[in-house]
């Protein structure tokens, strides 16, 4: 089997295993419904009022914030991992989450309307990433992943202080920012960040050329006539603008940037031009997944999206720790 | 050696005395000093001997078990980073805690501590398994791998007390604090305060071995397995107690050693009694922040201290150039 063959094959099912999230994610709920029913009202030929209504103003929401933040961290953990050579990289772990979490936290503290909440996520979101970049002057891996853990530490600190100031009693809004949760389902809410999220994932298309050079090593990119500095620069701002969309949507939920791009990695290898929607494949489906886990599986209660991520993810990064350091050794 | 250096555990004692007193007139309300001896009828003595002082004296204990365990993890794991909560013992014994609540222990003090301890050790003991290699313990492994084994089981934890409607529990636990500590539990801290100094007087000289390499503490004729498992046995009882009393606080563990050895270097014998000191000393004053610093809001105690070690762990990572050997 040629590898463009497998990589094809490999592509077609994760389409499949994608489709099959956004069907399980739009039918089952309080109100099941089948994929049939699902597919007619997605074309508009079902008449059907209840039907309608459950996919299209209960549901349809939930699949943007989950193609949103999903893709949104995928991609992100892809150009993190390759621009500073870093397979465990994630801008969970280095702190760009919590960094856009705090920014959040702190305009909802200083202002009550929400208008500016790219702005502060997106600040927030820099300002952790230049931190983090200090650590990263020593050219040690696990000083920058120190480095984002300790500043993710401050970080949560400074929004859980902020936030019990705020509102003694309704804890569960820290949690957002702690934890993730898709927090506001607003149809204008989503569309802005959805339309800003398209336009940083064609830039990221347009630059794959320059991110796959990248992983043949920046002395060999710069060998192929590649600017290292400028296109690493453009890169890293690219994944910081990213993961803000995605903290913007959903709050601070960890490690699916490390998740997909690994496992993307592992099934066909540094080829950016397969790995780049396979990521994004996987992210989305991951995050549509989690979705309807936390909507249905727990009987009445809803748990924050964040949760289930963080309880398949983690042990991931363990083992990818694990397998890691024994390569290295 | 300067003159402080020399007098540290004076100099510390002396500071300790003055934040205890602080501690115990400041809050939402301050008290005079006079009002010390008002007695116990009036109520300004009732609110000072009732509950103000047990406050006091639980972060006291409390700090200092934290600092000293703080300082056992990193002898034992030759490695300056390392802290009960960023391995994940902190939360293993936070999610006892929260099932023990949901399967309808009460909180005595009995309860907490049993399931504390046991959570405490669980997680003390798979952190450890994932950190272990064939070269011994490595540090990377140890500290990252901690960090999200912590988090993961905070997840769970939150996880299990929104599915039973229990998230005021979670919370507290997760701020932590000292705002409702009793005389009962400072008698549990003050337990095994003795048993954890006790215990760390009577192996003192073989800890001090331990800093070493593992070959020389070999050659010395020094029983590395007793040690280890001594120095689990106190790291795990003394977290424990205080997260049962204190809930999730982190950092103490890491920060007080380190700024005591950036003090004075010394061996783990000469540092022991002053990291004791220097951890009380912290939690007093952080716990006076906590109540005072915002009239009539209590800070989330363990956000400040996160605030305060996080800090100080990225300094360590970046400008520290040793402080992370692979």
């Amino acid at each position: 089997m040629t590898i463009k063959y497998r990589n094809g094959w490999i592509l077609f099912l994760s389409g499949c295993l994608f489709i099959l999230a956004m069907l399980l994610l739009l039918s089952v709920g309080d109100i099941q419904l089948s994929f049939g029913q699902v597919v007619s009202t997605l074309l508009g030929v079902n008449r059907d009022y209840t039907a309608n209504f459950v996919v299209w103003q209960l549901r349809f929401p939930n699949l943007i914030a989950a193609l949103i933040t999903g893709g949104a961290l995928a991609v992100s953990g892809l150009i993190l991992q390759v621009t500073t050579g870093n397979s465990l990289a994630d801008s969970s772990i280095l702190g760009i989450n919590a960094g856009a979490s705090l920014g959040a936290v702190v305009l909802t503290a200083i202002s009550t309307s929400m208008k500016l909440l790219p702005l502060a996520t997106l600040i927030g979101a820099m300002i952790s990433c230049l931190l983090v970049m200090l650590a990263n002057r020593h050219d040690s891996t696990i000083q920058v992943l120190l480095g984002g853990v300790a500043l993710t530490a401050v970080m949560n600190g400074l929004i859980l202080i902020l936030e019990m100031q705020m509102n003694q009693f309704s804890f569960d809004k820290a949690l957002i920012w702690l934890s993730g949760s898709f927090w506001n389902l607003d149809a204008h809410f989503l569309s802005i960040n959805g339309v800003a999220y398209m336009i940083l994932l064609l830039i990221t298309v347009l630059l794959a050329p320059v991110l796959s050079s990248l992983t043949l090593g920046s002395e060999m990119a710069m060998g192929i006539g590649v600017n290292v500095r400028v296109g690493q620069r453009t890169l890293l701002l690219l994944a910081v603008g990213l993961a803000t969309v995605a903290v913007s949507v959903g709050g601070a939920i960890s490690f699916v940037g490390l998740m997909a791009p690994n496992i993307a990695k592992r099934l066909v290898g540094q080829r950016i031009r397969v790995m780049l929607p396979l990521s994004w494949l996987l992210g989305t489906s991951l995050m549509m997944l989690a979705d309807v886990v936390a909507n249905n599986a727990f009987g009445k209660v809803t748990l924050p999206v964040g949760l289930i991520v963080a309880v398949v993810t983690m042990p991931y990064f363990i083992l990818q720790l694990f397998s890691w350091q024994k390569i290295t050794q | 050696m300067r003159w402080w250096q020399r007098h540290l555990a004076a100099i510390l004692v002396g500071l300790l005395v003055i934040v205890m007193v602080a501690n115990v007139l400041g809050g939402s309300r301050w008290y005079l000093l006079s009002e010390l001896w008002s007695g116990t009828q009036t109520l300004s003595g009732k609110v000072i001997w009732d509950m103000r002082v047990p406050r006091m004296l639980a972060s006291v204990m409390v700090g200092a078990l934290l600092a000293v365990s703080g300082l056992l993890l990193q002898t034992l794991s030759h490695n300056p980073i390392a802290d009960p909560s960023i391995l994940g013992i902190n939360a293993g014994a936070n999610l006892a805690l929260i099932v023990g609540g949901v399967a309808g222990l009460s909180s005595s003090i009995f309860n907490t501590v049993w399931l504390s301890i046991t959570g405490a050790f669980i997680a003390f003991v798979v952190v450890m398994g994932l950190a272990l290699s064939r070269q011994g313990v490595a540090p990377l492994r140890l500290i990252l791998g901690g960090t999200v084994f912590s988090g993961f089981i905070s997840c769970i934890s939150y996880a299990i007390s929104v599915m039973t409607n229990t998230t005021e529990q979670y919370r507290n636990l997760l701020v932590g604090g000292f705002s409702s500590s009793t005389y009962g539990q400072d008698k549990l801290l003050a337990i095994v305060l003795v048993i954890v100094v006790f215990g760390v007087w009577r192996f003192q000289s073989g800890f001090t071995l331990l800093a070493m390499d593992q070959q020389t503490t070999r050659g010395l004729g020094v029983s590395t397995g007793l040690l280890w498992q001594v120095a689990a046995g106190l790291i795990v009882l003394a977290t424990a107690a205080a997260v049962a009393v204190g809930g999730n606080i982190g950092f103490v563990g890491l920060g007080i050693p380190q700024l005591m050895s950036a003090i004075r270097p010394g061996s783990f014998k000469q540092n022991f009694g002053v990291t004791l000191l220097a951890g009380g000393v912290f939690m007093t004053t952080a716990d006076l922040i906590a109540k005072a610093a915002v009239p009539s809001v209590e800070l989330p105690m363990a956000a400040l201290s996160a605030l305060f070690g996080g800090c100080l762990l990225f300094v360590m990572v970046v400008f520290g150039r040793q402080v992370v050997k692979v």
